[in-house]
């Protein structure tokens, strides 16, 4: 179900999207988004691909294997959960700051990191599991 | 409190041969180095160990304040008990890993046993040197993973590795469990899991029991005593150097060390010899009848080391400050003749190639030097003087004879008769590999084996002589001040000595002696009944295994087999049960005020829903789905949750699309006659009532005024603390980020478990077998 009108619409829309999500994480913590949130959208931006492009296609063709990024995204937020204690914080304490230059200020937060991991985990995970269940047959014989 | 360097020294000893091992694990080319490396870490922590003791060092250590408040902290408790153990454990483990690099030679297999016995050394100093109750626990169940993966050593060469890895590893992690549960109640009875802090409490004698009955299993299964003992004949699948580290000097004897580390703790029950001195009486007496019918000297062995920890186990259960003096040098002793024993058949194997003795003798002419090494050892075992194991023995008996308990006799009976026991197998092993003639080509033209394979029991050989010879200072030096640090208090015994002059222990000794001798004459080569077939430990355990299963599968197929219908109306009936009552409240609904806006949509809502029931193809149902979810979405944004709205459309087109997904593996099949007007009809009914229940339960909720406590407190912390203004991320990513950690590795094994059904599925079809039923 390849159709050139949906592929050429995916070209034009996957960088939105991929803007979309970032926009939802860097501002999550002041306004509207977050980590779930923008990984929702990945998610919906990868599954979008698959199915302009075919799953397994689209998966080699942007060098992403999803599963890979889900277990990544899952160290990464065990890893931002126990860093804190190699600096004799209890877990999951999280840092803030600003950076001033000039007259711009720029707030960072390790709360950051921990999304990050989350984006990763709901956007890899969702995708993983849509390109499996896209590529497996339904039947024995090997068709769908 | 120690000092830092202290507790950095002590961290130290249990992490550098972790780090050396993970090292060698990750680098798997350096397999060279292997034999260099295994000593190296092993040494390190035996000098860690040196310097602490030769400084003194005594007291608790926090290394790590993980979180207190959940008593998961990394501390050590440093002692001159704790410490002696420890360099105990690093000690062997020099001798065995020097052993180990030349039995394994430079190959790959080699390297990652040596790589993982280090892992496994870690662990153990852990464990003897770990304060915290749940820090013990861990450490505990990782010396059992390393063994399971170490019984496996030599799984290319047989089959039954995995089987005997899989049956120690389930039968140690069973026994385990309800002792997590006995520390964790010894831990909220008293507010801390510190050894050291709950050695000086006087626990009330109910939860001394309650904690002992809880704890029990997990020793007696660590420890191997009947009938938990099959396993540690069992896991002798694994290579000698193996065995001789993990199945002799120091992994078996984790239960016994937590036996006495837990005496002060909870060593005034009623239990503490009631349970214990009957048990380590059968398995002294078992492991000694087995060991007499062995003809593979390492199965001896491995039985011989069931009836010795059956004897440390009364000794221990006798329960008193002597007892326990006992039954450290016991340990001690042990642990130094055993492991050379093992590491002395390593050396016979590699002479003459096998370890049989219908297919060995007479070595004794071809290899002197090993006979002589390996006949100080089997002396130590069979408690001949000068030697440690004379030593131990002996004061395991003149203790016997000073205590009154209920459980004596049985004492008695145990001890006495494991001893003649032991006398007679190690006759068996000595004479069966040394003395006669050679029963086969390899025991002929055997010879002695090279200095690598010799260095490490020799070493160890003169050790036991050494500790047996010097008697008073063995005492003055390492047990009395081992005891009272167990104790927590001096001891009032007597000095131990080589020679008392003739008195009872000493004439019980000559007894067993000659007792055994005779036995040995008697049983001759020939084997032993091994029991009854029924009773035998692996076959109980295939039998526990299969009605595990069985139970288990009963279980699933009465829960799971179920419609989701049935629990969804289930689940239902007793919210019924809760919301009817509260349908006068729908008058609520009255006295609103309905503006177009909501109205408009309350109408679409309705209409896709009428699309969900109504519709007869699935896609056009999920659709309808679909439409139910944006309905709701503008609701939301009516509402201002500008979050929700983001939420809800993504999940929304999610749904769908896995939906879609999802429907196609169902599609197919035959189309079914939908159910009859009647049960349609009361589907509606029951949907309606439930609907209104919802309701009704709404509008209760309405009423209620909300209590805004918690929502302020994050109002105010949100900027302060949180340093952020949208509160609902600052609660999932902040001040609820435990919660979402969870959930969020929840998705990911949910999105791995799909794909490993998926995979499942695939595999089960390309290997042409029937289609998984769905």
């Amino acid at each position: 179900m390849k159709s050139f009108l949906l592929q050429e619409l995916t070209r034009l829309i996957l960088p939105f999207a991929i803007l979309l999500g970032l926009a939802l994480l860097l501002k999550g913590h002041d306004d509207p988004g977050g980590g779930f949130v923008a990984g929702l959208s990945f998610a919906t931006a990868g599954i979008l691909g698959f199915t302009a492009f075919g799953a397994r296609r689209f998966s080699a063709e942007i060098r992403i294997e999803p599963e890979r990024v889900a277990i990544l995204g899952g160290i990464v937020i065990l890893a931002t959960a126990c860093l804190p204690l190699l600096l004799g914080d209890p877990a999951l304490t999280h840092r803030h700051g600003a950076i001033d230059i000039g007259p711009a200020s720029w707030k960072w937060t390790t709360t950051l990191v921990f999304e990050l991991g989350v984006v990763m985990v709901v956007g890899g995970g969702l995708s993983a599991a849509a390109l499996w269940l896209w590529e497996t047959p339904t039947h024995p014989d090997g068709g769908s | 409190m120690l000092s830092d360097s202290y507790t950095w020294a002590a961290t130290a000893v249990v992490a550098f041969p972790a780090i050396v091992g993970a090292l060698m694990l990750a680098l798997p080319r350096s397999s060279g180095l292997a034999r260099l490396m295994g000593v190296l870490g092993s040494l390190g922590s035996f000098a860690l160990v040196g310097w602490l003791l030769s400084n003194n060092a005594s007291g608790h250590a926090v290394a790590w304040d993980m979180a207190p408040s959940l008593s998961v902290t990394i501390a050590w408790r440093i002692n001159f008990a704790t410490l002696s153990l420890a360099a105990l454990i690093s000690g062997i483990g020099v001798l065995v890993l020097q052993f180990a690099g030349a039995y394994f030679g430079a190959s790959a297999k080699g390297a990652r046993a040596v790589a993982i016995l280090l892992l496994f050394e870690a662990s153990m100093l852990g464990l003897v040197l770990a304060d915290e109750l749940l820090l013990v626990f861990t450490f505990w169940e990782l010396t059992g993973l390393c063994s399971f993966f170490l019984i496996q050593t030599d799984a290319d060469k047989r089959d039954d590795t995995f089987a005997s890895a899989q049956q120690a590893l389930l039968v140690t992690v069973a026994g385990a469990l309800p002792m997590l549960v006995g520390f964790i109640i010894l831990i909220a009875e008293t507010g801390t899991g510190s050894l050291s802090v709950l050695s000086t409490l006087d626990l009330p004698i109910g939860i001394q029991t309650l904690t002992l009955a809880l704890i029990l299993p997990g020793i007696l299964t660590k420890s191997a005593q009947v009938p938990f003992h099959f396993w540690l004949p069992g896991a002798m699948a694994a290579p000698t150097p193996i065995s001789a580290y993990l199945h002799s000097a120091t992994m078996v004897k984790a239960g016994i060390v937590l036996l006495l580390y837990l005496y002060p703790i909870c060593g005034a029950s009623p239990l503490w010899d009631l349970a214990l001195v009957p048990l380590g009486a059968a398995t002294c007496i078992w492991g000694s009848y087995r060991a007499l019918g062995q003809d593979d000297t390492k199965l001896l062995m491995a039985w011989s080391t069931v009836s010795q920890l059956g004897l440390i186990v009364i000794t221990a259960g006798l329960g008193n400050d002597l007892a326990i003096r006992a039954a450290l040098l016991y340990v001690i002793s042990h642990a130094v003749f055993k492991a050379g024993l093992f590491l002395g058949i390593g050396a016979i194997e590699q002479a003459s190639g096998t370890r049989d003795i219908s297919r060995l003798g007479g070595l004794c002419r071809r290899t002197p030097l090993l006979c002589a090494v390996v006949a100080l050892l089997a002396g130590s075992m069979a408690a001949l003087p000068p030697l440690a194991g004379f030593l131990s023995k002996e004061l395991v008996l003149k203790k016997l004879l000073l205590s009154d308990t209920a459980v004596h006799d049985i004492a008695v009976l145990g001890i006495v008769l494991g001893s003649i026991g032991t006398v007679a197998y190690t006759a068996r092993f000595f004479f069966g590999c040394f003395a006669g003639a050679p029963r086969s080509d390899g025991a002929a033209q055997a010879s002695t084996p090279g200095a690598a394979f010799l260095v490490s029991p020799t070493i160890l050989a003169i050790l036991t002589l050494v500790l047996g010879l010097g008697a008073a200072y063995t005492d003055r030096w390492l047990l009395e001040p081992m005891t009272a640090a167990i104790l927590g208090q001096p001891l009032d015994a007597p000095a131990l000595a080589l020679w008392h002059g003739v008195n009872v222990p000493l004439i019980l000794s000559g007894v067993i002696l000659i007792l055994g001798l005779l036995l040995h004459r008697w049983t001759g080569t020939r084997t032993l009944p091994s029991g009854p077939p029924w009773l035998a430990g692996p076959r109980l355990f295939e039998g526990f295994l299969s009605t595990a299963q069985a139970t288990g599968a009963v279980c699933s197929r009465a829960i799971a087999g179920a419609r989701p219908s049935r629990y969804f109306a289930a689940a239902l009936g007793l919210g019924l049960f809760f919301a009817l009552p509260l349908a006068g409240e729908l008058s609520v609904l009255l006295d609103e005020v309905w503006d177009l806006a909501g109205g408009i949509v309350l109408v679409l809502l309705a209409f896709a829903l009428l699309l969900v029931v109504g519709l007869a193809s699935q896609v056009g149902r999920i659709l309808g789905l679909t439409a139910v979810g944006f309905a709701v979405t503008m609701l939301y944004a009516m509402l201002h949750a500008p979050d929700l709205v983001l939420t809800q459309i993504l999940v929304d087109v999610l749904t769908t699309v896995f939906f879609l997904l999802a429907v196609r593996f169902v599609a197919n099949r035959e189309p079914q006659p939908g159910p009859a007007v009647a049960v349609q009809g009361l589907r509606l009914g029951f949907a309606l009532v439930v609907g209104l229940a919802l309701a009704s339960l709404a509008a209760a909720v309405y009423r209620v005024p909300p209590d805004t406590r918690v929502a302020d407190a994050y109002f105010e912390a949100g900027p302060t603390i949180a340093k952020g203004l949208n509160l609902v991320n600052l609660v999932l990513g902040d001040f609820r980020s435990f919660d979402t950690l969870v959930e969020t590795l929840v998705v990911l094994l949910a999105a791995l478990g799909a794909i490993a059904l998926l995979l499942g599925r695939e595999v089960s079809q390309s290997s042409g077998e029937e289609r998984p039923s769905q």
